[in-house]
């Protein structure tokens, strides 16, 4: 009797614990994927989390008021997405976006492209045909156009020694996302180390991509007594209060690589982005090391490393949530950083195939006070 | 028919049909339980019939997919005591119920389960039944989530390690059949039912940090996501392991195992968010008899 009590303890226990998955007694339901839900959910993520509402002089609640009465559950899924377009444009962050299965939010400043670069007039008017291609590096000697309409390499005599000639580098790096090898920026600094007396470091229009590239870069523009190096400092978002930072974390390198010894000219403009203005953040801090200038116009900003995330309706979102600052304290480079030089491309060059920007750099090389 | 809801029912009818014909076709009377040790080296597979998930630091809806994977161990056990050692890891995919329609995502998951046990037996529970016994013991369990979803940017790597040592608990039951001359029953039979339970009352966890990024801007390992080691106790920190096996052995001493093991875990603090978990997987694997001669 007590063997036959038993094999039913024992079957039963068998079959009820196979039978019911009973994690959903634990497990919360999915919230509903109506439009007020994640709607709510998006406000309270930014309101939480956004890193630099304070530093934008947002009031993010007057945004949830604008916005809320608007947000009704039976609207179009298009409308309701047009909605949080608009109310995330009032982050004015490139790393904000709302990625929907038919359309992306973006911040619309920085989907026009800028004017202030033309890859054609670089390549027909400064560079050989035969310009070098290492890894995600363009570059080549600053080239003009001679009496005779044929490009030469343009030379300058160093310090007016007639003796000493020397030419101009030209380096375009269009994307942190593409990743420099060492082998890459050690034979670009090779090829122009000793034979130019600047190299123009062509970052425009890069959209950026990963941080790493730009350790790479500088650990070559630092004198190799530099010793360890702060290129900018970041905190993040710990908590949902709004000065809830951890302590500032410093960038630093150590010179590395080959060293490029003459003067170096980054040229910037608006569509420059997140690891690009990081870049350029981080040359600010070489320029108190070496002979560094930043010309073309401010940066457009992103120096909030983005999160990403879903919402209820199963939509995904994106958003700043750290801040970073300068060497010097500078937390409005977000905003953009500023170049050294302020210059904007001439549309009356543009049709004379000049690229005023880089014209600007040339000169700063040539003839500018360093 | 979902593919996850299939798999279930495949799996229940694959151990009813091990487990009900043997506990109801065996004789009444029972050999007695012999003095015995055994110890095996164990490898296998496993399908994973449903691995669910929730993670708020990432999203509010459930992730839920099949996977599979395989797992291995050590066992060591007489009538008196039973050491386990096994792990084993799943990857599958997982998606939510809006997957498809406004979800354009999924989670790429890979879970490494590790258990290990010591259960000593109870004499006195059973007294009236031979060969069937219960254990208590202490076990350590550890689970490693793994999830990559793209759709999260730099947020596409979400993961969870717990750790936790708590009580276990294992009833069982030592089978000998006669052979009758039926179908199964050619040859006499040895096979053992087991139910073990392990609940980790502490342990530590580590999860993403609230923004759910590490500061890789300034060249932290990017794929930590600021994560830090923390301790905390049943109830921040919940994992629920229940398993049923059956060994089935052979007249060479090695045996096969069937198992189904479920296991739930759940982290309820951190500024992250909390996060709930559970799989079910089903296993099969050859068990290697290295007893001794001693």
């Amino acid at each position: 009797m007590k063997t036959n009590q038993f094999k039913t303890v024992v079957l039963s226990v068998f079959v009820a614990v196979f039978l019911f998955g009973c994690e959903n007694l634990f497990i919360e339901k999915d919230p509903g994927s109506n439009h007020r839900a994640s709607f709510d959910y998006l406000w309270n993520k930014v309101n939480e989390q956004y890193s630099y509402l304070e530093l934008k002089n947002i009031d993010w609640d007057s945004v949830y008021t604008e916005y809320s009465p608007k947000v009704e559950d039976d609207m179009p899924q298009e409308l309701f997405f047009s909605l949080m377009f608009d109310m995330l444009k009032t982050l004015e962050d490139g790393h904000v976006n709302l990625y929907s299965p038919f359309s992306v939010s973006r911040y619309p400043e920085l989907a026009v492209p800028d004017s202030n670069y033309s890859t054609r007039i670089v390549r027909t008017t400064y560079l050989s045909e035969q310009y070098f291609v290492t890894g995600p590096l363009q570059h080549d000697f600053i080239h003009r156009i001679n009496d005779d309409g044929q490009k030469v390499i343009d030379t300058l005599h160093v310090n007016g020694n007639p003796n000493d000639i020397r030419g101009i580098g030209y380096v375009r790096y269009s994307s942190f996302a593409s990743l420099i090898s060492n082998y890459d920026i050690d034979y670009v600094i090779s090829r122009y180390g000793r034979s130019t007396a600047g190299l123009i470091i062509d970052v425009r229009s890069n959209g950026g991509g990963s941080p790493l590239n730009i350790f790479q870069l500088c650990e070559r523009f630092i004198p190799a007594d530099a010793g360890e190096t702060i290129l900018y400092y970041s905190r993040n978002k710990v908590g949902p209060g709004e000065n809830d930072f951890d302590d500032w974390v410093s960038a630093t390198i150590s010179p590395s690589g080959l060293y490029y010894p003459g003067k170096i000219v980054i040229l910037t403009d608006r569509s420059c982005y997140s690891a690009t203005s990081y870049f350029a953040t981080a040359m600010k801090a070489v320029q108190k090391l070496r002979d560094v200038k930043i010309i073309g116009v401010p940066t457009g900003g992103g120096l909030g490393a983005p999160r990403g995330g879903q919402l209820p309706n199963g939509w995904y979102y994106r958003m700043s949530v750290t801040q970073t600052r300068s060497v010097d304290g500078d937390l409005d480079f977000e905003l953009g950083v500023p170049p050294d030089i302020y210059q904007t491309q001439n549309p009356s060059d543009t049709q004379k195939n000049i690229d005023t920007i880089l014209e600007t750099a040339i000169d700063e090389i040539k003839h500018g006070q360093w | 028919m979902s593919l996850t809801k299939s798999l279930r029912i495949l799996s229940i009818l694959l151990l009813s049909y091990f487990t009900l014909p043997n506990t109801y076709g065996q004789s009444d009377s029972l050999s007695n339980t012999p003095k015995y040790r055994e110890q095996f080296i164990f490898f296998g597979t496993t399908l994973n019939v449903s691995s669910k998930s929730r993670d708020a630091a990432f999203s509010p809806l459930l992730y839920e997919g099949p996977g599979i994977g395989g797992n291995g161990g050590f066992i060591t056990r007489n009538e008196q005591f039973e050491f386990l050692f096994d792990g084993g890891f799943t990857f599958g995919i997982m998606r939510t119920d809006l997957a498809g329609n406004t979800d354009t995502g999924g989670n790429i998951f890979y879970t490494v389960p590790i258990h290990t046990h010591a259960l000593w037996t109870i004499n006195s529970v059973f007294k009236g039944t031979p060969n069937a016994f219960l254990r208590v013991g202490g076990a350590v369990d550890f689970t490693g989530n793994f999830r990559g979803n793209f759709s999260y940017t730099n947020s596409a790597l979400n993961f969870e390690y717990i750790s936790g040592i708590g009580p276990g608990a294992q009833l069982g039951w030592d089978l000998h059949l006669n052979k009758t001359g039926k179908f199964f029953r050619k040859r006499d039979r040895d096979l053992t039912f087991l139910w073990t339970i392990s609940l980790p009352i502490m342990g530590t966890y580590m999860r993403p940090s609230f923004n759910t990024i590490s500061d890789f801007t300034t060249g932290a390992n990017f794929i930590s996501g600021g994560a830090k080691q923390n301790f905390a106790f049943i109830g921040d920190l919940v994992q629920f392991n229940s398993r049923l096996e059956m060994y089935y052995r052979l007249h060479n001493k090695n045996a096969f195992k069937l198992f189904y093991e479920w296991k739930y875990f759940a982290v309820n603090e951190g500024s992250s968010g909390n996060t709930q978990g559970a799989y079910h997987q089903l296993g099969l694997a050859f068990m290697f008899n290295v007893t001794g001669n001693k």
